[in-house]
């Protein structure tokens, strides 16, 4: 009965996020196509390269879930640094923040924002018995530190938040004390403050958020169109593929928008079955956590769910406007290989845990209450 | 005990804030959700919807040709250069010197100041440079400049310049016929632009894979008309010599073929040039022959006898006393140029007696003159295909004066235009019929569809075939030693025509230096069936039809002859004659 009810849990991610893939690949079909005919002539562009993408993700699930979980844990350090070398590569390179690779670049940003999380899942089960110290934190904090400075020179404040948002949740789930996640916010809202005040343009983002109206034509322009293209969408959205907003009204319909696009396209049915997609895949993982009685596999599965969960969140939140614009991609919508790689890569990781976890026999579980929509 | 409880507090911590993580994502959700649900379903926000543009496809007029397919009119297609700004701007985001750059580009490669060009820039769609030459758009495209917009459109060519200019006409900078045949015939030289629907991106690209065509874009219909282009060259060359040698105000000349009612060449001087009508005043642009009126005078009389003689009131042989060049009627007096006792009727027409003429219209009445002068299509247009047509004056029978009897018949009190009085002339010519004259031959669609001709309404007889004949022989008189215009006479042709000298109304008073000199006549030909008119308005220092007008008509019809190829058939006689001996 319970091993049923498991499997459930497994067939969950599976399922969710292979409606997410596919769902998300018709997308950059739609919204690609235009920008692809006025960069190469060719509209399906983008959307061969996202099907190489695919690709190499689905080898990778394979891979990944050819071993088992503890490899990856006994290698989480090595992983980590690797790809905090890969970061600061893009300089040597002359290019902001792409690897190229032939006809695929690659953005290391999006590989450290999931080595993090390995890493720290690590980190905090090493560090269990002295977690409400502070000084354990301080070795965490350099690196947040010094992803945050590159990640600052490439001009990425959106990964820069979802990678603060993760070590947040995790730190706070690791069972930190409450005043030092309180200290580490407060510094965090000073810095994003700080660089705000540095770089102007960040100002103008806000004021534009706060009133989009203003200056239809300038920074409140994207905001609107995005409204527009929501709201013209109605209940049953105008059909695939019929959407008007993604031709260039909308700036990078096919990253920043693209969940605009889903609104215009597919309605309110389609925007709502994406959040619950997204939201099963959360809760999943944060059942999972409470399943589980190894502490990486409990940190591991919280950081993809706060990924995957704040990753969602903040797009939906600049597309609806509830946040200051900023670029933000949606996992497996917004093209951008790298970025769909990775976040295939930690479905990946999810479904190797959820398989773990629904076939081992001697785990502890402990009745709480837990949030499920299902 | 301890490690238990400890462990036990470690775990129940981490499900508590388990449980706080899954309430906060779960509100978070909750309030992406309900934004959704306002943004989408309650309160939707307001904005254009659908960025579909109409566009029309410009279409290229019809190809007027004359009766030999020459060409008159053609259209030929050309791009003008716009800028959009919006595209110029965009691309200042990437490359801040792009704007300057692109003015000095423009600056060197069209040649126009740098300030003119500044100033256009300051519109959100600018037209740069209408009809951009082969050069200048290829150096424009091979520069590939972003925001440059090379919008196609056909343009208006004569290759005539000045020849039938006011036949043709010219057409409007939107392609709109505003003068001639052009504007007369525009609705089948314009065809019908295409419309399609195109999607705009938000940069103002169109997406023309998406375009969806409203209305198939449909080429005008090539014209033909009537004219002779050689004839019409003749005429231009004739009247503009007599223009300056007689200083005139203007000059008019009409060719037409007597039966069809195809008007062979048509024209007057002052001219313009189609091409750039703009340059020329309106006066120069108006097409006499059709918009000005003028008093007939002697060239009248032609209507007053073939009514007589057709009604059988008198005959050519009749004696009729002309009063010694002077005759007190109706409370003043009529005068003869030259001084004549009596004449026969046919004298009356040769010499071009007033006197003699109207005893002849009051022998017939006022009533018949009247109903002549209506079926000789006076008083009402002609009904030619140009615009602009002036109906002429002739006073209904009760507005006319006790007076009136003695000045209709010479051709006073009534106002004609050119086209009427070769229309009457024509009746003569062709055995008594009333033509309907006209400048369309007929017109083609595509050059696969079929010609369709032009059709005038059936000619009504006006007077008998006997009376053509007598009224035909009278008036070759005219050219003859004893007539008035011995200077139309072409040897070995049959010429008949009727000279005119009328006295132009200045004030309301008949003016004593300023006449209208007019010549209609015809070629009586196996071959050829030419009517020519010639009117000069206002020569000096002479200003006698017969001296002024006759010899245009002359040399129109001589060279026209020669260039006809028509051989003359009184010399066959003669020839005969000389052999025979």
């Amino acid at each position: 009965m319970l091993l049923k009810k498991r499997f459930s849990l497994y067939f969950k991610i599976l399922i969710s996020g292979t409606m997410l893939i596919l769902i998300g690949s018709v997308f950059v079909l739609s919204s690609s196509s235009i920008y692809g005919i006025s960069r190469t002539g060719n509209p399906t562009y983008y959307f061969e390269k996202h099907m190489i993408w695919l690709l190499l993700g689905i080898t990778g699930i394979w891979l990944i879930n050819r071993k088992d979980i503890k490899f990856i844990e006994r290698y989480s350090f090595l992983i980590f640094l690797f790809s905090l070398f890969l970061l600061t590569l893009p300089r040597f390179f002359g290019e902001l923040r792409w690897i190229r690779l032939g006809p695929l670049s690659f953005q290391p940003a999006e590989l450290v924002k999931f080595t993090f999380i390995i890493y720290l899942a690590d980190y905090f089960k090493r560090k269990q018995a002295n977690i409400e110290t502070f000084k354990i934190l301080i070795v965490p904090l350099i690196f947040l530190l010094l992803i945050t400075g590159i990640l600052q020179t490439q001009k990425d404040i959106g990964t820069f938040v979802i990678i603060f948002f993760t070590f947040i949740l995790m730190t706070f789930l690791a069972g930190v004390r409450m005043k030092h996640i309180i200290l580490i916010i407060l510094s965090g809202i000073i810095l994003i403050c700080g660089l705000v005040v540095i770089f102007p343009y960040r100002i103008q983002r806000i004021k534009t958020y706060l009133n989009p109206s203003a200056d239809t034509q300038g920074s409140g322009y994207q905001t609107i169109q995005s409204l527009i293209a929501m709201g013209s969408g109605g209940i049953t959205g105008k059909g695939l593929g019929a959407g008007e907003r993604k031709l260039k009204f909308l700036p990078e319909a096919h990253k920043d928008y693209i969940y605009a696009v889903v609104g215009e396209e597919m309605g309110f049915i389609g925007t709502s079955f994406i959040l619950f997609l997204f939201a099963t895949i959360v809760f999943s993982c944060f059942t999972i956590t409470n399943l589980t009685a190894d502490a990486y596999l409990k940190f591991l599965t919280a950081g993809i769910g706060g990924l995957f969960g704040f990753q969602f969140l903040l797009h939906a939140c600049v597309v609806l406007n509830l946040v200051p614009a900023k670029g933000t991609t949606l996992p497996f919508f917004s093209v951008g290989g790298s970025s769909f790689l990775i976040n295939i890569l930690a479905l990946g990781v999810l479904l190797n845990v959820a398989r773990k976890v629904c076939t081992e026999e001697n785990i502890e579980r402990t009745e709480i209450p837990f949030i499920s929509l299902h | 005990m301890i490690r238990l409880k400890q462990e036990y507090s470690e775990k129940d911590l981490l499900n508590k804030r388990l449980f706080f993580t899954q309430i906060t994502f779960g509100l978070m959700f909750s309030i992406v959700f309900f934004s959704l649900v306002k943004v989408q379903i309650i309160n939707p926000p307001e904005g254009k919807t659908g960025q579909y543009e109409k566009v029309e496809i410009p279409v290229p007029r019809g190809t007027i040709y004359d009766r030999n397919g020459k060409i008159l009119a053609m259209s030929v297609p050309y791009y003008s250069l716009y800028i959009d700004s919006w595209k110029v701007n965009h691309q200042k985001k990437k490359e801040p010197s792009y704007p300057e750059k692109l003015k000095e580009e423009l600056v060197a490669i069209l040649r126009i100041p740098k300030a003119e060009i500044e100033k256009k820039f300051q519109q959100r769609y600018p037209l740069i440079k209408r009809e951009l030459s082969i050069e200048e758009y290829k150096a424009l495209t091979e520069k590939n400049l972003p925001g440059t917009v090379f919008l196609p459109s056909y343009k208006r060519i004569y290759p005539g310049g000045t020849l039938a200019c006011h036949i043709l006409g010219f057409t409007g900078t939107d392609g709109y016929g505003l003068e001639g045949v052009e504007l007369y015939y525009n609705t089948i030289l314009q065809g019908e632009k295409g419309i399609s629907l195109v999607l705009k991106d938000g940069t103002g690209d169109l997406i023309y894979s998406v375009e969806k065509k409203l209305s198939l874009p449909r080429p005008g219909k090539d014209i033909y008309l009537t004219i002779d282009t050689n004839l019409q060259y003749i005429v231009e060359e004739e009247i503009e010599n007599v223009y300056h040698k007689y200083n005139a105000a203007s000059v008019s000349a009409i060719v037409i073929d007597y039966y069809t009612g195809e008007i062979l060449a048509l024209a007057n001087i002052p001219e313009y040039d189609p091409n750039n009508p703009g340059k020329f005043s309106p006066s120069d642009r108006r097409n006499r022959a059709v918009t000005d009126l003028f008093e007939p005078g002697s060239t009248f009389k032609i209507v007053t006898a073939a009514a007589a003689i057709e009604e059988k009131v008198i005959s050519p042989d009749d004696i009729i006393y002309c009063e010694n060049g002077k005759w007190f009627i109706r409370n003043h007096y009529l005068r003869d140029v030259h001084q004549y006792g009596a004449l026969k009727v046919s004298e009356i027409i040769e010499k071009s007696s007033n006197i003699g003429t109207v005893k002849i219209a009051m022998k017939l009445g006022e009533e018949k003159l009247y109903e002549y002068c209506k079926k000789f299509g006076f008083g009402k247009p002609t009904e030619i295909d140009l615009p602009g047509e002036i109906s002429g004056i002739l006073r209904p029978l009760n507005m006319w004066s006790s007076y009136s009897i003695t000045a209709v018949p010479i051709g006073q009190e009534v106002g004609i235009n050119a086209l009427q009085g070769i229309k009457a002339m024509a009746v003569i010519a062709n055995g008594g019929y009333l033509i309907q004259p006209h400048i369309l031959k007929g017109f083609k669609e595509n050059k696969s569809e079929k010609f369709i001709s032009w059709k005038g309404q059936e000619n009504q007889r006006v007077i008998s075939q006997d009376t053509c004949e007598i009224l035909t022989k009278i008036l070759q008189e005219v050219t003859g030693q004893g007539g008035t215009a011995p200077l139309a006479n072409i040897p070995g042709y049959n010429i008949s025509g009727k000279t005119g000298t009328a006295q132009k109304i200045v004030n309301g008073h008949y003016s004593k230096d300023r006449f209208v000199a007019s010549f209609v006549g015809f070629l009586q030909h196996k071959d050829a069936r030419m009517l020519v008119l010639v009117k000069v308005d206002e020569p000096k220092p002479i200003y006698y039809g017969g001296l002024v007008a006759a010899p245009v008509f002359k040399n129109i019809m001589w060279r026209s002859l020669q260039h006809l190829n028509i051989p003359p058939e009184l010399f066959e006689e003669e020839h005969k004659l000389v052999m025979r001996k």
